[in-house]
């Protein structure tokens, strides 16, 4: 763990010891009308406190806790989505098999740096046998839908948040930081861009950008706090192999994966006609509702990061490819 | 101790829990749910608070709940279940429900699933006859609906091991007392309340 690193926590401890204590006045002078607002402020300020101390605890230990950290976000996380997404009794036997054979076997390769089968091993082989588990179960109604259901969730819930600690296996061309700080890059800019957007949208957010599928996104909300977020990017490249302006690019990535994910997962709960995933956070929701922007922007910054500042992860296209893509 | 624990862990696995049981005045109470799993009974059970749970045994099938040591041992010593035959009459001629109604006499609450046995796609059966056997004998107490969401899906019927996904349970205020009514009358307003909280492809056979 470098020292930027250490700086940008106590950065991060600052900020929610200010939220804390803005939080706190904020309750003694609020009137009938702001205090549920205040209250919600409040109860995401505390989840904050916990998430933040069980993301730091488990950066500084290092690969292994990463692991296992996300397996059980994971694991949570499809749990909500299959609870909410309706499915036979004879859809046991699949899915048992996903929540405690596939799910921790995805999690065991990406702990075991066999990055090569990692990253196939849900696209490709889970995918295929997902259906065969389905169909030996006889059932043919809404076959497709309900397989697709599955497969979905795996995807989102399991595969892309695995590319979290796979950050952690990614060798980096000429860079003796540790990943760690990559990590925390991601996770740290997903999440500012998501509060930076809740701060701005209550300041200054009048226009809805999707008022159907998530009414709390406003257009002042969104610019401001990707705008924001951009200028803490900046900041944060000095723990990190990325220059300033390619700090900005990867966090425009993340918030742009991070903007368009939250979507996709909320119209994906309006569907099932569900607020939030689930209740298991105080203030934030389910989960999911936390992680719904990583899920896209997790396996776009992994590849990203590879493919530029890598060392030889991806397989190397042709030279004249290289030229175009600028590496 | 033990039964805290196990508790606990059946709230922290099923997502199920209930903070408060609205109109509970320390009587015994009969609280009556939809079937659809063998983990109804221990769920129920674990979601009350522990003030109601320490007095609450849940009525269960004497087969599954003795098939081994450990199954024998949660429902003897742990949630002091009432076990019942669920195929034959009493040998000695007695109350099918004899069991039952000596556990309301000491006192005590039960969780009772009026009917009679699980249902293999969660929708809701008609009641048996027996929650009705208990009003007319017992009409001092509550009878306490409870809905329950999901729990065929977490264990269903047939299957040996449990998915992690999220129950909810909604316990509803007791039923009012009615004079006069007719077996007929009070079962169709027991199951009515149950049905009232589950979703309305769940609530006709």
């Amino acid at each position: 763990m470098n020292r930027e690193m250490i700086w940008m926590m106590v950065a991060v401890l600052a900020l929610l010891v200010t939220a804390s204590v803005a939080g706190f006045i904020m309750s003694r002078r609020a009137g009938p009308g702001a205090r549920p607002v205040v209250a919600n402020f409040n109860a995401r300020t505390r989840s904050w406190w916990l998430m933040v101390a069980i993301f730091g605890v488990t950066l500084y230990f290092g690969h292994w806790t990463t692991v296992v950290l996300f397996c059980m976000i994971s694991f949570l996380a499809l749990r909500e989505f299959i609870t909410l997404n309706e499915t036979g009794p004879c859809d046991h036997p699949v899915l048992f098999w996903c929540f405690f054979i596939i799910l921790p076997l995805q999690y065991f390769l990406v702990g075991i740096h066999w990055y090569g089968l990692a990253s196939i091993f849900i696209p490709v082989y889970a995918f295929i046998f997902i259906p065969v588990l389905r169909v030996l179960g006889g059932q043919t109604r809404d076959f497709l839908a309900t397989t697709a259901k599955i497969q979905w969730g795996m995807l989102t819930c399991v595969y892309f948040i695995s590319h979290m600690p796979m950050i952690m296996t990614l060798p980096i061309r000429d860079w003796d930081g540790g990943n760690a700080p990559l990590l925390f890059f991601l996770v740290a800019t997903a999440q500012a861009s998501d509060v930076f957007q809740y701060c701005w949208g209550k300041m200054i957010g009048k226009r809805k950008i999707a008022p159907t599928l998530s009414p709390n996104k406003t257009l002042g909300g969104t610019v401001g706090g990707i705008a924001t977020t951009l200028v803490l990017a900046t900041g944060m490249s000095l723990a990190t192999p990325f220059n300033p302006w390619q700090a900005a690019l990867m966090a425009l990535v993340i918030c742009a994966a991070g903007f368009f994910g939250g979507l996709v997962m909320s119209a994906i709960k309006r569907d099932l006609g569900a607020k939030d995933w689930g209740s298991s956070i105080r203030g934030h929701g389910g989960v999911m509702d936390r992680i719904d922007s990583l899920c896209f922007a997790a396996p776009l910054f992994f590849h990203l990061t590879g493919f530029y500042f890598g060392s030889g992860v991806d397989p190397t296209p042709p030279d004249w490819i290289h030229t175009i893509l600028g590496r | 101790m033990i039964a805290d624990l196990l508790s606990m862990w059946v709230r922290l696995a099923t997502g199920v829990s209930a903070r408060a049981v609205p109109g509970w005045d320390g009587r015994p109470c009969v609280f009556f749910a939809n079937h659809s799993s063998h983990l109804d009974p221990l769920v129920i059970w674990a979601a009350l608070p522990a003030e109601i749970r320490r007095r609450t045994s849940p009525v269960a099938a004497r087969d599954y709940w003795t098939k081994n040591a450990v199954r024998r041992w949660v429902s003897g010593k742990v949630f002091h279940a009432v076990l019942l035959d669920r195929i034959g009459r009493p040998k000695d001629r007695s109350h099918p429900l004899q069991a039952v109604f000596d556990v309301i006499e000491s006192g005590r609450s039960i969780i009772i699933f009026p009917e009679g046995t699980r249902s293999p796609d969660a929708r809701l059966k008609d009641f048996k006859a027996g929650l009705y056997h208990i009003r007319r004998r017992f009409p001092g107490c509550v009878m306490i609906p409870v809905s329950l969401h999901n729990l065929n899906r977490i264990l269903p019927k047939g299957r040996l091991l449990p998915v992690p996904l999220i129950g909810k349970i909604t316990v509803h205020p007791p039923l009012e007392p009615v004079d006069d009514e007719s077996r007929e009358e009070f079962l169709k307003r027991a199951r009515d309340a149950v049905a009232s909280a589950l979703p309305e492809d769940k609530c006709h056979e």
